[in-house]
């Protein structure tokens, strides 16, 4: 065998190598994706979570409507799930029925606005809502 | 004699190069299979939620006692009326062992057949737990306000070998009976 053979050779395993290296580092990213997109769901129901304890805080007139802002605005909690831990930030604010802000004392309506970011095992950082672009609702006093 | 071990050296290192290759499609093929499964397994199971979180709405509708009728770890038991003070009717969500697999099924009126499932899950299985008003674990059943469900679903593997590892989703969600708090 001749050293024209071997180098030929050699060069054949570095170009498929390359051609498997590309295919499983794209097989990883769409895996990437998929993991990512649970953790993204799971965050969404944390969020949905205390979208749901206001609302019924609210039908149960068991916080006055005007304390939401006091217990809610500034607010930031941690919750794991599936061993990520996910880190909420909420704020409100005073608005109209439309969500825009309003500066009332005694608001009929209220935004709440959420933001939550995770530490995604991969070690990237994921938003679900972020803090300039936060998952809003309007809530409204029934009581008003 | 060059030529011939020159050619058994060539079919060895083809040979080589060859049983690579048809190990690494396999593999390739493996994880693209498990990815697909990990994909279908969300888009199912999240469908599987929204249907249970529709039943946990019900908790309490046109009901004025005995809304939540039992609350144990891997089950779930309450009522809830066509309208206020008609016919009751209640559901059960319950973890149920099957041929030693752990599923999932949600009956009607004590009917035997579920009108949800059943739904194969991990071993991790279902976990119930209740909250009253306070957000204190476990109360009474008279005193439960939400509930926190984390459910595991599972999907078989494309590897059937010793690696095998089962395709997982854990989904956990937080049902608030609204109708209780009214």
């Amino acid at each position: 065998m001749t050293y024209g053979q071997i180098f030929l050779i050699l060069l054949a395993m570095v170009l498929f190598s390359t051609i498997y290296l590309t295919t499983y580092n794209s097989l990883f990213d769409q895996a990437d994706l998929a993991y990512k997109g649970m953790y993204l769901l799971n965050g969404q129901k944390i969020l949905d979570k205390y979208f749901q304890e206001i609302e019924a805080n609210i039908l149960g007139d068991i916080l006055p409507f005007d304390a939401i802002q006091s217990v809610y605005n500034g607010r930031s909690d941690s919750l794991t799930v599936s061993d990520v831990v996910y880190h909420l930030s909420i704020s409100t604010t005073p608005c109209t029925l439309h969500g825009v802000d309003t500066v009332t004392v005694s608001p009929e309506f209220i935004r709440v606005d959420m933001s939550m970011w995770a530490i995604h095992p991969g070690g990237d950082t994921l938003w679900i809502g972020m803090p300039q672009f936060p998952i809003s609702k309007v809530f409204v006093d029934l009581y008003y | 004699m060059a030529a011939i071990l020159e050619a058994i050296g060539a079919t060895i290192i083809g040979g080589i190069f060859i049983l690579t290759m048809i190990t690494s499609l396999i593999n390739i093929h493996a994880a693209g299979v498990n990815i697909n499964q990990q994909i279908e397994l969300v888009e199912i199971s999240e469908d599987v939620v929204s249907v249970i979180e529709s039943y946990l709405s019900l908790v309490g509708a046109g009901v004025a006692d005995s809304a939540v009728i039992s609350t144990q770890d891997t089950s779930f038991t309450y009522s809830y009326a066509d309208s206020v003070g008609g016919s009751r009717h209640v559901v059960n969500m319950a973890q149920e062992d099957i041929a030693d697999s752990k599923q999932l099924s949600v009956y009607v009126d004590g009917s035997t057949d579920p009108v949800l499932g059943p739904f194969e899950l991990s071993d991790f299985g279902i976990q119930f737990t209740y909250y009253d008003v306070n957000d204190t674990a476990n109360p009474a059943d008279s005193l439960v306000r939400y509930v926190q469900m984390i459910m595991e679903f599972q999907y078989d593997t494309f590897r059937e070998d010793i690696d095998k590892k089962f395709v997982l989703h854990r989904i956990q969600i937080w049902k608030y009976f609204k109708n209780l708090y009214l």
